[in-house]
């Protein structure tokens, strides 16, 4: 096991086997978002109260898990990387931001379109969407401080200590709408008894957060597979790979 | 390394503005009990949260209206002249933001916002449950949890 | 242009309409963007390696590697985007045998 961890997180072996891997699970992944946005845009009932407004509920609440679990995957890579100084989980912290970044526009965006004709308001100020908004802050910190310093194992050290500590954000979003009083309801699927959400929404609701976990998957692979050309942009692995390209 | 700080220093203080944004809200709305046992601030715009009481909306001229707010023990009056949301319905959970005019038993809302729950169902479910219900059985409300 | 009653019906969206289908063309052009930005810059990479590449003396590319690049030389500035053009847009993604380690 960890003889394969070790395999796989050297650049070269890297490389090759999530160039190999992508397209597959990019395949995977438009086939179960193309399941679930017929699930939730054509097959799925309209609702009692929200009749079919609610439908919004099928790209918001996964995009608002992604934005949460991505978070939690950075801080996580960046504390194996502060810890045992693997470039890989460096890697994945750098690559996972600009991801998690859009998924937390994207749960606000949506998440806005819909309060506006049910709430009757675009957006409040209570803390379940302010602390989605922080959220956002927070990835815009990771990116920036990457951005900003030139040597990247100081990037990646600093930006990943700035997420480790953001992390306390993570609980404050997920119970805000239980601690405080939100005009935000509270959670449908996530709690402890079951979901309270009928059967024939659940299952593109599902869906779509597994093809929203497979789109963050891809892309991670695409920009680590970027990421790790240009560090080791001198290693001979790197100049072989150019080198055979270029004589074909 | 000027940037760095800059950038560093940059996210801190929007951090901090939003942070006292939401401690100005963190609790974004009262019950009527709060109201009625003087909990809430007077004075300034506060928010009101609660059920919209079976049978109490009036409407008035216009885009007039009032209605009754209950948490289940206390009510709160509210009047409000403007455009409902979709959901405002009896029985819907309501956050109503506005003045408590002086004897504090009614708000003059400048605003008013649904609160919807997290059940989502098919109207056929719903009515099926509804059936239940006035059967006797016990199903959880629709509308705002408190 | 005109659809029939129940299509018509169905993108109305219950008068939602403009909510509904803007948070999925919001939710497809983020996710498009995303998809897109990582592809062309591994494009963009492999292209400034290549020319790095050529532009330096290397031991480690051995005969076989300089020759078709010198070969290469008299279209001048040409030969780099001709290298790149040679990969379709697809090929980054793709499994192709160019992606193996040395050795």
């Amino acid at each position: 096991m960890w003889a394969f961890l070790h395999r796989f997180a050297s650049p070269p072996h890297f490389y090759r086997l999530s160039g190999r891997m992508a397209p597959w699970l990019g395949w995977a992944c438009l086939g179960t978002m193309l399941g679930g946005l017929y699930g939730g845009l054509v097959a799925a009932p309209p609702d009692y109260q929200q009749g079919e407004s609610y439908r919004i509920i099928f790209v918001h609440v996964p995009s608002a898990w992604m934005s949460l679990f991505i978070y939690v995957v950075m801080a996580g890579a960046s504390a194996v990387a502060l810890v045992w100084r693997m470039k890989l989980a460096e890697v994945v912290a750098v690559a996972s931001a600009p991801v998690g970044a859009s998924f937390t526009f994207l749960a606000l965006v949506t998440g806005s379109l819909w309060g506006k004709p049910m709430w009757g308001t675009y957006w409040v100020w209570d803390a379940r969407l302010t602390s989605e908004l922080i959220l956002l802050f927070l990835y815009f910190g990771v990116i920036g401080l990457h951005s900003a310093i030139e040597d990247r194992r100081t990037a990646s050290r600093a930006a990943g200590l700035f997420a480790i500590i953001g992390v306390v954000n993570i609980p404050i979003i997920h119970f805000s709408v239980e601690w405080w009083s939100t005009l935000h309801q509270g959670p449908t699927v996530t709690k402890l008894s079951a979901p309270s959400i009928h059967l024939s929404m659940l299952v593109p609701l599902l869906l779509m957060a597994v093809a929203f976990k497979l789109f963050y998957v891809t892309v991670l692979l695409m920009r680590a597979r970027c990421e790790v050309l240009e560090r080791e942009r001198n290693a001979g692995w790197v100049r072989a790979l150019i080198a055979r390209e270029g004589s074909e | 390394m000027l940037f760095v700080g800059m950038i560093v220093a940059g996210v801190a203080v929007a951090a901090g503005l939003v942070i006292a944004a939401m401690g100005e809200n963190m609790l974004y709305f009262y019950s009527p009990s709060q109201i009625r046992a003087g909990e809430a601030p007077s004075g300034p715009s506060i928010r009101v949260g609660g059920l919209v009481v079976e049978g109490s909306v009036r409407r008035g001229e216009g885009l007039e209206v009032s209605f009754t707010l209950t948490d289940g023990a206390e009510t709160v009056d509210v009047r409000y002249a403007g455009i409902l949301p979709d959901l405002f319905r009896e029985g819907q959970g309501i956050v109503a933001s506005g003045v408590l005019e002086a004897g504090g038993g009614r708000l003059r809302a400048e605003e008013v916002l649904a609160k919807h729950d997290e059940n989502y169902m098919p109207p056929e479910v719903a009515e099926a449950m509804e059936m239940a219900r006035q059967g006797g059985k016990m199903v959880p409300p629709h509308g705002a949890r408190q | 242009m005109t659809m029939p009653e129940p299509v018509a019906e169905y993108f109305r969206m219950g008068g939602y309409a403009f909510y509904v289908w803007c948070s999925y063309a919001v939710v497809l052009a983020v996710l498009a963007f995303n998809l897109a930005a990582p592809a062309l810059r591994l494009r963009r990479v492999r292209r400034d390696l290549a020319r790095q590449a050529r532009f330096t003396e290397d031991p480690d590319l051995g005969q076989d590697g300089d020759d078709p690049l010198d070969a290469d030389d008299p279209s001048g500035g040409l030969a780099d985007t001709g290298a790149v053009s040679r990969a379709p847009a697809g090929a980054d993604r793709r499994d192709d045998p160019r992606d193996e380690p040395p050795r």
